[in-house]
């Protein structure tokens, strides 16, 4: 453990074995050329000590000053005076070398600790210039971007990705999206599109993109601005607490309780698919409720992934390109709130399936395609035709529900005879014209 | 009891000792190449560990070979129990009852062993008091040296800063009720612990003593109740429940989750932040597993650290930046740190494991290794032209709390006593330059 020159007193011990087991060596030799006998040994165990073993054909020459010790199987072990004495030197000093190793050992970590506090705080630093430095690696091998940190309530992204997807996927190119939230004008972004489009990865992934913002990393974007928040929000998907005896709706609704009574203005709210848990109507009238709630009464900026197709008349028509501080009138008037936008993930439709862009684009989403999906994932062709059918007299039945009365007098959006109507007027139209007229080819991924 | 009849010397000893532990400790009693457990610690260990259950004059017993011992001992931690490790502290000699020693209790919390520890990952002992409507919670790794603590309102939000921290034991007053059911939400492994160990009058004193302080207001704890509460109770737990030594736990770090984003357990699960949603996902499908490109386990927990607990106020952000910048605009540098860093290894651990007497030489030399490269970290660091003077760690931080750090002694005259360093011809090389590098 401890080198030679360290300590003197440690050599000492050290050269008094060492010179004990050289002059081990040479008894064997001097006693060979005494005894004549070739195959004599010295050896050494831990019962007996060192010994002189003379194998059972020569046991005639063993000089009469060697006592018998120990009887083997190849023959006997005897000792002398002289060996003994130095057996006791070399044990003794090799136990003290032992010993004193030891100690100077204990010595050094003294010292060491010392100077605990220095080395503590070192080691610190260095983990923390340790991260820094990841943060740099990883910007210099991605191109990742600086992006720009204020207390303004902005967040704005130029071509985010996902930053766990990104540097997991490998042949596949991650589709970049664009992200515009600010308190004015764009505080709810409702995001609408089929199932399996995306829309989770990108609530999830402005989500990301923000934490890490706030950890002084670079982000893969082309540019981002991303304000400090307070706190960000999550209500995603089912939590795996049905074991403990709560139900999914149960789980979702405290967990959305919690954060409309929290989130404050300067928070980030990420909501995915609110109300999926109950019935449509009782889903939709909570979502629709809890938007509100967060524009009028939490003012945090909101990601709100939905299916729910309703919602998308929540919006302000002019969502679409520059911002629109000032509502107007008739919008106040109409139910619409004027912070909420509309945007969807980009579908193409080619012979009735449906391409998945991965684009978030401004506006919403046409459908739900569920049908589509459903084809896509293998339900038999024949369930798939039927529930077109249903579909089809579903929504002819929606119409006759137009005129819903709210007790409270307010009308609610979407439900003016007029506009109500021509919207999925229009909308049955072109689905009948779809299945008449197959739509050209198209660029899929232009 | 026909057992007290025919009780042995040693059974006597064992009675003593077993009586001197805490009621929880399961205690390894060490009997020549031996580690026994008698009465009810038999009966649980011998389900826990599928040993065979025996007994001798009517008392159950069972029994683990000492060099196998640390992965027993591992099972027991990981399935929650304390064990108390009773060596014997003479060499045998017959006919006489050698004497024997509890020499530490091992927790959940407060355990060095590497097959159970992840190098990326805090193994935090937690420790919960409550004055007035005011948690204080504090948090050890024994590991690592790491002492922190802050003081937080409202239950969601403990649970929050609990959920965000892992810790593997968690002490609490055992008379409070109220604290009970709410921590049961969590899936720590708690240990109550005697109340008057967390009153504000005794935790003062025990912190106090530790530190050395007349008044513990350096540490930012003036007027903290709660806080100064956690962490007297969790010393004292630590020295004197569990008999550790605490000497390397030299720094207090005191917090506020409103200087950081707060990011709830929610969100921290659903975000994949730290671990993945479904358990049989790949480990780099989190964000913790996709970005961590640290070199060294120290960086690997700092980073799980800066993901779970974001900064909340511009400057530091931007300080960071900056400090990312820097690397970017000096490549070579950046290199030059990575490569070196990486031959640092665990420092932390490395000097606790020593601080605590459970280390060897090779820990030593693992400490030559690491000092060695401080040399050439600080030249590429220097290269890289950080900004300002004193980057390291307070300043990182929100600088409202940064706290007043002690002066590192200078390493200049850093020599063993007897003159050459003992473990290596070129290690005389190494101690020079041992400014503190960023100082």
């Amino acid at each position: 453990m401890i080198r030679d020159g360290f300590s003197a007193e440690l050599d000492e011990l050290r050269s008094a074995a060492r010179g004990g087991k050289d002059w081990l060596a040479k008894l064997q030799q001097d006693e060979i050329a005494r005894t004549g006998i070739p195959s004599l040994k010295v050896g050494f165990n831990s019962v007996f000590g060192y010994y002189i073993e003379v194998t059972k054909s020569h046991l005639a020459k063993v000089p009469g000053d060697y006592v018998r010790k120990q009887t083997v199987a190849s023959g006997e072990r005897f000792i002398t005076q002289d060996l003994k004495v130095m057996e006791s030197k070399i044990l003794g000093s090799e136990e003290r070398a032992t010993k004193l190793e030891y100690d100077l050992f204990l010595r050094l970590r003294e010292e060491v600790l010392n100077h605990l506090k220095s080395i503590q705080e070192t080691a610190s630093a260095l983990g923390q210039l340790d991260v820094l430095a990841s943060f740099a690696e990883l910007a210099r091998i991605q191109g990742w971007n600086r992006p720009e940190v204020r207390d303004e309530g902005r967040i704005q992204i130029q071509e985010g990705r996902h930053p766990v997807l990104e540097l997991r996927m490998t042949e596949e190119r991650f589709v970049p999206n664009d992200t515009d939230l600010n308190l004015e004008s764009h505080q709810i972004a409702l995001i609408t599109g089929p199932n399996m489009a995306g829309k989770s990865t990108y609530i999830r992934q402005v989500a990301l993109l923000a934490v890490l913002a706030h950890t002084g990393s670079y982000l893969p974007v082309a540019s981002a601005r991303i304000d400090l928040c307070d706190r960000i929000f999550t209500r995603i998907g089912a939590s795996d607490d049905l074991a403990r005896g709560q139900s999914t709706f149960m789980v979702e609704m405290s967990e959305t309780a919690n954060i409309l009574n929290n989130a404050t203005r300067r928070s980030l709210v990420i909501l995915d698919e609110i109300g999926r848990g109950t019935s449509t109507f009782d889903g939709l009238s909570l979502a629709w409720s809890i938007v509100e709630h967060l524009h009028h009464q939490v003012g945090a900026k909101t990601l709100f992934a939905t299916h729910y197709h309703e919602l998308t008349e929540l919006a302000s028509p002019l969502g679409i390109g520059p911002l629109n501080p000032q509502p107007s009138e008739s919008e106040m008037a109409s139910g619409r709130l004027p912070r909420v936008r509309n945007y969807n993930v980009a579908v193409r439709e080619w012979n009735d399936q449906i391409i998945f862009l991965r684009k978030i684009q401004p506006g919403p989403a046409d459908k739900s395609y569920g049908i589509q999906v459903a084809r896509l994932a293998g339900v038999p062709r024949s369930v798939i035709d039927r529930a077109k059918t249903i579909l089809r007299v579903l929504e002819e039945a929606e119409l006759n529900l137009q005129h819903v009365a709210v007790p409270d007098g307010t009308t609610l959006v979407g439900t003016d005879p007029g506009s109500g109507r021509s919207r999925r007027v229009r909308r049955l139209e072109r689905d009948a014209l779809h299945e008449l007229t197959p739509p050209p080819q198209l660029d899929l991924f232009s | 009891m026909a057992a007290e009849a025919t009780l042995t010397p040693m059974m006597a000893q064992y009675r003593r000792i077993k009586g001197e532990l805490p009621k929880d400790v399961l205690l390894l009693f060490r009997l020549g190449d031996f580690y026994e457990m008698f009465f009810e610690d038999a009966v649980v260990s011998s389900q826990l560990l599928q040993l065979t259950l025996t007994q001798r004059n009517g008392i159950p017993m069972c029994g683990l070979p000492y060099h196998a011992a640390n992965n027993y001992i591992g099972r027991l931690l990981k399935a929650g129990r304390k064990v108390g490790i009773c060596d014997q502290t003479e060499e045998a000699k017959p006919g006489k009852l050698v004497q024997r020693e509890v020499t530490s209790i091992l927790s959940p919390g407060t355990h060095f062993d590497d097959r159970l520890l992840r190098a990326e990952r805090n193994n935090f002992l937690a420790s919960i008091a409550l004055h007035g409507s005011t948690y204080g919670l504090a948090c050890v790794d024994l590991t690592t040296g790491d002492f922190r603590l802050t003081e937080l309102t409202g239950n969601k939000t403990l649970l929050a800063e609990l959920e965000r921290l892992r810790p593997a034991e968690l002490i609490f007053p055992g008379a409070s009720k109220a604290v009970l059911d709410l921590l049961s939400e969590t899936n720590t492994q708690l240990s109550p612990h005697d109340d008057w160990v967390f009153m504000p009058e005794t935790a003062l004193f025990t912190l106090r003593e530790h530190f050395k302080v007349a008044s513990l207001d350096g540490f930012g704890l003036r007027n903290r109740t709660a806080a100064t509460g956690a962490a007297g109770a969790i010393l004292h737990y630590l020295s004197t429940h569990l008999r550790r030594d605490v000497a390397h736990l030299t720094r207090l770090g005191f917090y506020e989750v409103a200087d950081y984003l707060i990011l709830d357990a929610i969100s921290l699960r659903n975000l994949e932040i730290l671990e993945t949603l479904h358990a049989d996902s790949p480990r780099n499908t989190t964000l913790f597993g996709a970005l961590n490109h640290t070199v060294t386990p120290m960086g690997a927990r700092r980073l799980r650290d800066w993901l779970t607990q974001p900064l909340a106020a511009e400057g530091p952000i931007r300080r960071r930046q900056d400090a990312v910048q820097s690397w970017l605009d000096h490549p070579p540098a950046l290199a030059a740190f990575r490569a070196r860093l990486a031959e640092v290894r665990d420092l932390e651990r490395t000097v606790s494991r020593l601080s605590l007497g459970s280390g060897n030489a090779r820990d030593l030399l693992a400490l030559r290794l690491a000092l060695e490269q401080l040399p050439s970290v600080k030249a590429a660091v220097t290269m890289a032209t950080l900004p300002g003077p004193d980057i390291p760690q307070t300043d990182l931080l929100p600088s409202r709390r940064r706290r007043k750090a002690a002066s590192p002694r200078s390493w200049g005259n850093w020599r063993p006593r007897s003159g050459n360093c003992p473990t290596s011809s070129n290690c005389s090389a190494t101690p020079s330059p041992m400014n503190h590098p960023w100082r």
